[in-house]
């Protein structure tokens, strides 16, 4: 070691001091960052000034510490062969080093006889964070250029976003939505940690919360445990699991039936409100257009709802179209949640009633309806109340209703996609630099007149005769593991997964021999869910090919071969094409601001980039000109910088095609690496665009009523069961299996929460992230409530054991808490690694997953979200740590 | 004691440098410096020479040498005693003499001296390492039969003993006023933390140097007065002092609950080395020595070896139970 | 002059950014902190108040640390800055002891990767910011970015290149960072409009760093 002091000014030569700008890969993010590289060595990273996409510089731990998984030692360097034939969750893989030749050699025989024989044997998945545009842009494409595959699945989307993204999509459309920071007065939240943890353009959301808060905006937090957000919030009120959507309606009996306050000008245009409705649950359409028809007050008629003529809307009233008695959707929601009364809702969630109707009142209270706002010379309606739900509120089998709840709200009151409303997180509206116009992406109306997203892809358009989801109509036998031909309403499924696959596959025809499965950068195994479960399900596939930084408890149990993959910082990838958009961008009106990756390091060793392998394998696989349509279209890629046939493009080429084609000829990849990123104003009608577009959204849910009886049909046909009673197009609450389960034996609730020191299971392999984590209580440590544990016997540091009415277990250390319901019992998620091959993360913290049933009866049966809640009991394992 | 990672200033947060690991050689230096400086003191009092050395050694050797080897730089232990802003080590700072005097006795001036008891400290130990020694051979050399020193009083003999009279007071007292301090652990910011060390110094100290003495019949006798008297002073000042803690704040009184609490190992030192052998034991044998007059050899040595016992466990419970108050009071402690 | 920092536990949210930040940028092994975020609660369920304070050096006008040491390594520089000279610290951890803040630590290298080895940032770190083992360490608001941000004509608090790593890291934007001796200034400011206050007042140190505690 060098003598200099600290102090001195004595410093060893430097050749090299720069900085360069790319984007952090910690979460899914993606922040703009930039990192400090001295004598070839990245030493520090910051968040990048100057950006909106992030927090003027700031950045939170997890984007900080990403430096140390490039030197960590325990990185997969090169291709590796198991040696070890058993296979199983706790097994290891001993592999051998091989060469990326070798790898090929065993990997791209087996690809061209799955695609020759049939491409359902190939089941691939892949992790939405970091750096989401590669599932999407890359891979996705290069799947379905290879032909229909079967998919597996990790955590995300099951946890987190099948109810969330499903409704945002339709109500905001955006994959994400929340409270308007700068404008917004009264937020309440519901299972979720945008602003105060991770998630989308996350450390944006931080810097604009902590202004919010410093504003005076009141926070209302309703969450099992007062964590990082009911922390900061002006209120924690403490709520069971899985019964955010009971306190939700019964707040909306109490705005619309109670108090009469709701926003009738934006119902009757920019809902379903008006329309009228049937016998059969089902929009009354006119005979010749199909439109959904509404009845005008004025002209005492019915009209399809986008008649020029309209006068005015009815939203109440008795009324006979064509012989079918019917009346406007709006007065039946009304009625509906009439029985939602405070004290059902108390009773269900421990919120107490007196405090359910105050919340609601002045939530109610606060939205202004009817006010106005000037920004920007414009003049937008001003209702400064948002709500947000995420992971935790929407992870249970009632998720589809939660998430839609805790929008109706909003909606009701004319709070959406107005200054200080709830607002899309992700941009519903871009009309594109103002230099090129591109990319000009916008939501729009399908036939009926609802919103479908323009920047992504979950939901269809409809057609003239009838609304067709993501996945055409429901059908039966499946070709899907997933069974998304039959749930046509769900986005990912874990079925490739559950304990009953076999059985719902054998009733729903789906003919599944999989014979390889490639994953990147997902470890289902650990994070999917019940660990026993989900390694059966990949136990059954014969060859496993893991792509990853570090070895994972799925590589490790079940790989046949590990390929060493570049971290974020690593590569280089093209944020700038649209569909990247919809992930991460800045909200509201901050500046539009546009990133890109680019390596802080040349990859070391022998890890390669995964889209430079993609790209070779199309081309091995003869489908390369296929794939690059593909490309063309994911990237939105025309006229000369169209990939044309026969070209043979890295990605470094064609995200600098999509950088000049979205932004000048002068403002290519190279101008990208030297700037770090591009930023123009964004319009008023871009960030409140609601008052601008004609489109509406489904308070009342019809696809519900239209494609539910179907799926009903055809799954009981099939003998397949589930709580078919959600498929009602009324907003409403549905008790989980866990709360089905008495109190006497298994009498508390286990959930999980997230951290803001972690995202996916890989931020507990970074020593900093480690270091940081065992300081606080809640992170390595089963929480529960103080009172509770006490009455039990516990005390602080008891080592405990947490069993499931399912019998699953797993233990930990625990401490006692003033934080937690005193029903539940919390985990922090992500943690609680086995595999020896992350040492850092070898047995930090608690394995929460392992609870989680997979099967039919903990999923939601509309949107597919999974219950991520467990009734448990708790005993001494023995010991004290 | 040790608090978990997220207990850090939440809960009541023990010092650790002084006490955990290495840190063990940070509690035997200020018991030995402490000890060793009593030992002299009284050693010089009776005219007892080999007790002197004695004194000497464990004072310097015991006590200097475990705190220079806790030192995380020990080569730089000079560095206490001078403040030398140059390039280069000790040499080049001596030789600042020749070369710049008026820097060589700033260096002296500036030092740690005018504000940190170490430093402190460390000139009262060099001056107790330099005088001492000439007057250890001087003890030996000029005067070996007198039995009280204090009779020596007007020769050179005599005016070294005063001067190491002195000295040792200031050995024995400063690591009380260094640990007593630091404000920031309640336990130990308390005025009674100097007289405490004293105490527990000269009673210490006394009892060992005395007991060389214990099979002289003429001199037990006296060894038996002294330590009626030392005894039940030194259990007085440690009871005044864990009753001063209790009451003083929450963070003393929870220190002191700590060492009383049932099992574990504080309450194993503090009942059987503090209560037993350092107060019970000694005291019992007092008593017993007042009331009869049967206080033989092996008794005296018992109480001795008692005192000794509970002024090493006191100290280390001090060490180990002296907290800082938390930041955040999670609950009552 | 007196450098002084503002950090508002309201917008905080417990992010470890400062806390993180400034290890990578200190390059400081495993244990070792400059900046710390602790959190607790107080109260019963369900009037529970969670907190989170990130602590520093106070860098106190009257710092107990500098008293007590005894060869002149801790000293107090004339815009308030508490330093401490490495070559001349000799470990003997009194300062560590003094601080009523806990903010000092004796450094001592160790694997950030134990049992193998030091990695090459760590041994970059070893060689661009070497630590003396033994010695006391601690926050030290960045001075040589202060010091070369000042040469430079930047505004320490203002000038990202001239101000605290851990006030530029913040994503919430917690921390304010400048001269308290000027009334005009925005760390002064705050801590006046919004009355912030300093931590363990009862120890008279008169420090640095204030805090928004509601």
């Amino acid at each position: 070691m060098a003598k200099a002091s600290v102090e001195s000014e004595k410093k060893p030569e430097i050749w090299e001091d720069t900085w360069i700008h790319t984007c952090c890969g910690g979460c899914y993010g993606t922040c703009g960052v930039k990192v400090h590289r001295v004598n070839g060595v990245p030493i520090a990273i910051e968040g990048e000034e100057g950006s909106t996409l992030g927090a003027e510089g700031g950045l939170c731990a997890k984007g900080v510490s990403q430096l140390q998984v490039l030197f960590d030692p325990n990185r997969r360097n090169y291709p590796m062969r198991r040696t070890n034939p058993k296979k199983g969750i706790y097994e290891e893989g001993n592999f051998e080093r091989i060469t990326w030749n070798e790898a090929m050699n065993e990997i791209m025989p087996r690809l061209k006889k799955i695609r020759e024989e049939d491409p359902s044997k190939l089941v691939w998945m892949s992790s939405p964070s970091p750096n989401a545009v590669l599932r999407h842009n890359i891979l996705m494409p290069f799947f379905a250029a290879y032909g229909p595959t079967s998919q597996m699945g990790g955590g995300a989307a099951v946890h987190c976003g099948n109810g969330a993204h499903h409704v945002t999509g339709q109500y905001f459309g955006a994959w994400d939505a929340g409270p308007d920071w700068k404008y917004c007065n009264y937020a309440m939240f519901f299972g979720a940690s945008g602003g105060f943890g991770s998630g989308h353009a996350g450390t944006m959301n931080i810097r604009m919360a902590a202004e919010a808060r410093e504003r005076g905006m009141k926070m209302v937090v309703f969450d099992p445990m007062c964590n990082n957000t009911g922390d900061k919030a002006t209120e924690w009120i403490p709520i069971l699991p899985g019964t955010d959507g009971a306190v939700l309606i019964s707040m909306i009996n109490i705005i619309l039936n109670d108090l009469d306050i709701y926003d009738a000008p934006y119902i009757k245009t920019k809902t379903n409100g008006p329309y009228l409705i049937g016998p059969d649950l089902l929009y009354v359409r006119d005979p010749e257009t199909k439109k959904p028809m509404i009845w005008d007050t004025e002209d005492k008629v019915a009209k399809p709802f986008n008649d020029p003529s309209i006068k005015d809307f009815a939203l109440f009233g008795d009324y006979e179209v064509n012989g079918v008695k019917c009346k406007p959707a709006f007065e039946l929601i009304k009625e509906h949640v009439k029985s939602y009364t405070p004290e059902f809702a108390e009773e269900v969630s421990t919120v107490p009633a007196k405090t359910i109707r105050r919340i609601a009142k002045e939530f109610a209270e606060a939205a202004q309806v009817g006010s106005t706002i000037m920004i920007d010379g414009v003049e937008l309606p001003y209702r400064p109340v948002g709500t947000a739900i995420f992971r935790g509120g929407q992870g249970h089998t009632n998720s589809l209703h939660s998430v839609y709840a805790t929008h109706i709200i909003g909606q009701i009151l004319g709070a959406a996609d107005v200054p200080g409303a709830t607002i899309a997180l992700c941009p519903s509206r871009c009309m594109g630099d103002p230099n090129t116009g591109r990319p000009d992406v916008s939501c729009f109306a399908d036939t009926d007149g609802m919103l479908v997203p323009g920047l992504w892809s979950t939901l269809q358009a409809r057609t003239a005769d009838d609304y067709v989801p993501r996945h055409g109509a429901p059908k039966v036998p499946c070709k899907r593991t997933g069974l998304q031909d039959l749930f046509t309403q769900g986005m990912s499924s874990v079925f490739h997964s559950s304990k009953d696959r076999h059985e719902l596959w054998d009733k729903l025809g789906v003919i599944y021999k999989p014979e390889m499965l490639l994953s990147w950068a997902t470890n289902n195994v650990h994070g999917l869910g019940n660990s026993e479960t989900v390694a059966e399900a990949v136990a059954e596939i014969p060859y496993v090919v893991c792509w990853e930084l570090y070895p994972t408890e799925l590589s490790e149990g079940f790989a046949d071969i590990v390929l060493p993959g570049t971290h974020h910082l690593e590569h280089t990838t093209s944020c700038a094409d649209a569909y990247d958009l919809y992930f991460n961008a800045p909200i509201a009106k901050e500046d539009w601001t546009i990133h890109i990756t680019q390596p802080v390091i040349e990859p070391q060793y022998e890890r390669r980039f995964i889209a430079d392998v993609i790209f070779e394998w199309a081309e091995e696989l003869g489908f390369r000109d296929e794939y690059n349509e593909l490309l063309n279209m994911r990237f939105d890629l025309k006229g000369k910088y169209a990939i044309k046939k026969g070209e043979k493009l890295n990605l470094t080429q064609v995200s600098d095609r999509a950088l000049k084609c979205n932004h000048g000829d002068d403002k290519g990849m190279d101008w990208f690496k030297e700037n770090g990123f591009i930023r123009w104003p964004k319009k008023p009608d871009e960030a409140y665009w609601r008052p601008f577009l004609d489109v509406r959204v489904p308070i009342y849910l019809h696809d519900l009523a239209r494609w539910g009886p179907t799926i009903i049909e055809l799954a009981e046909s099939r003998d397949v069961h589930a709580d078919w009673q959600q498929y009602t197009p009324f907003v409403s609450w549905f008790p989980t299996p866990v709360q089905k389960v008495p109190d006497d034996e298994y009498d508390l609730i286990c959930y999980s929460y997230r951290t803001t020191l972690h995202t996916g299971g890989q931020t507990h392999q970074i020593p900093y992230l480690v270091e940081a984590s065992q300081m606080n209580p809640h992170i390595y440590n089963i929480v529960i409530n103080r009172e509770t544990g006490k009455a039990k016997g516990f005390v602080d540091g008891d080592i405990v054991t947490i069993e499931s009415n399912y019998g699953r277990k797993t233990t930990g250390p625990l401490v006692l808490s003033d934080c937690v319901h005193p029903k539940c019992i919390g985990i922090a998620s992500t943690a609680g690694h086995w595999v020896k091959g992350q040492p850092i993360a070898y047995k930090q913290g608690v394995h929460f997953n392992t609870l989680m049933e997979l099967d039919l009866e903990h999923t939601d049966p509309v949107c597919l979200s999974i219950e991520t809640s467990a009734k448990v009991k708790v005993y001494k394992a023995g010991g004290s740590k | 004691m040790h608090v978990k990672p997220w207990e850090w200033m939440v809960k009541p947060t023990p010092q650790e440098e002084w006490i955990e690991g290495k840190g063990l050689l940070s509690w035997l230096s200020f018991f030995s410096v402490a000890l060793g400086a009593g030992m002299y003191f009284v050693a010089t009092l009776v005219n007892y020479p080999w007790a002197m050395v004695a004194g000497y050694i464990v004072c310097l050797v015991i006590g200097g040498g475990t705190k220079v080897i806790d030192l995380g730089q020990p080569k730089r232990a000079w560095r206490m005693l001078l403040n030398y802003d140059g390039e280069g080590g000790l040499l080049d700072a001596m030789l600042l003499l020749f070369k710049s005097p008026k820097r060589f006795f700033k260096m002296f001036l500036n030092s740690g001296w005018r504000t940190s008891w170490i430093s402190r400290g460390m000139y009262f130990i060099g001056l107790f390492a330099i005088f001492g020694l000439v007057h250890i051979i001087l003890a030996f050399v000029a005067n070996p039969a007198a039995t009280s020193g204090i009779a020596a009083l007007t020769s050179v003999t005599g005016i070294f003993a005063i001067i190491m009279a002195i000295v040792s007071v200031l050995v024995t007292v400063y690591a009380g006023l260094l640990i007593g301090y630091v404000r920031a652990i309640p336990l130990w910011g308390s005025a009674l933390m100097p007289v405490f060390f004293i105490v527990s110094g000269f009673v210490g100290g006394a009892a060992l140097a005395l007991a060389g003495r214990i099979n002289n019949a003429v001199t037990s006798a006296v060894i038996v007065q002294w330590l009626q008297v030392l005894v039940l002073v030194y259990v007085g000042v440690v009871v005044v002092y864990l009753w001063n803690a209790w009451n003083q704040s929450g963070t003393s009184k929870y220190s002191v609950r700590q060492m009383m609490k049932a099992g574990g190992l504080l309450s194993i030192v503090f009942y059987v080395g503090v209560v037993i052998l350092g107060i019970l034991l000694p005291v019992s044998i007092v008593i017993v020595s007042m009331v009869s007059a049967a206080a033989t050899a092996p008794l005296l040595a018992v109480a001795i070896a008692g005192v000794i016992i509970g002024d090493l466990s006191m100290r280390f419970l001090i060490m180990k139970c002296g907290v800082y108050t938390p930041l955040i009071t999670t609950s009552p402690y | 002059m007196r450098w002084g920092m503002l950090i508002d536990k309201v917008r905080c949210v417990q992010c470890y950014a400062c806390q993180v930040s400034c290890k990578q940028a200190y390059f400081l092994p495993p244990g070792i902190f400059f900046n710390r975020v602790i959190t607790g609660e107080t109260g019963r369920f369900p009037m529970v108040r969670k907190h989170t304070y990130p602590l520093l050096c106070n860098h106190c006008k009257d710092a107990p640390c500098v008293d007590v040491c005894p060869t002149n390594a801790s000293y107090k520089r004339e815009d308030g800055i508490v330093l401490i000279d490495h070559d001349k610290c000799v470990g003997c951890k009194y300062c560590i002891m003094a601080c009523p803040y806990q903010q000092r630590t004796s450094v001592e290298y160790s694997e950030q990767y134990p049992g193998q080895g030091y990695n090459d940032y760590e041994k970059f770190g070893m060689e661009y910011h070497p630590y003396q083992e033994g010695t006391a360490v601690k926050c030290n608001f960045c001075r040589e970015r202060l010091d070369e941000g000042l040469e430079q004509g930047l505004v320490p608090g203002e000038d990202r290149a001239a101000t605290p790593v851990c006030v530029n890291a913040c994503p919430a934007k917690a921390r304010t960072f400048g001269d308290l001796d000027d009334a005009d200034s925005k760390v002064a400011r705050l801590i006046r409009e919004k009355n912030a206050q300093q931590l363990r007042p009862e120890f008279n140190t008169d420090p640095s760093v204030y805090y928004v505690i509601d």
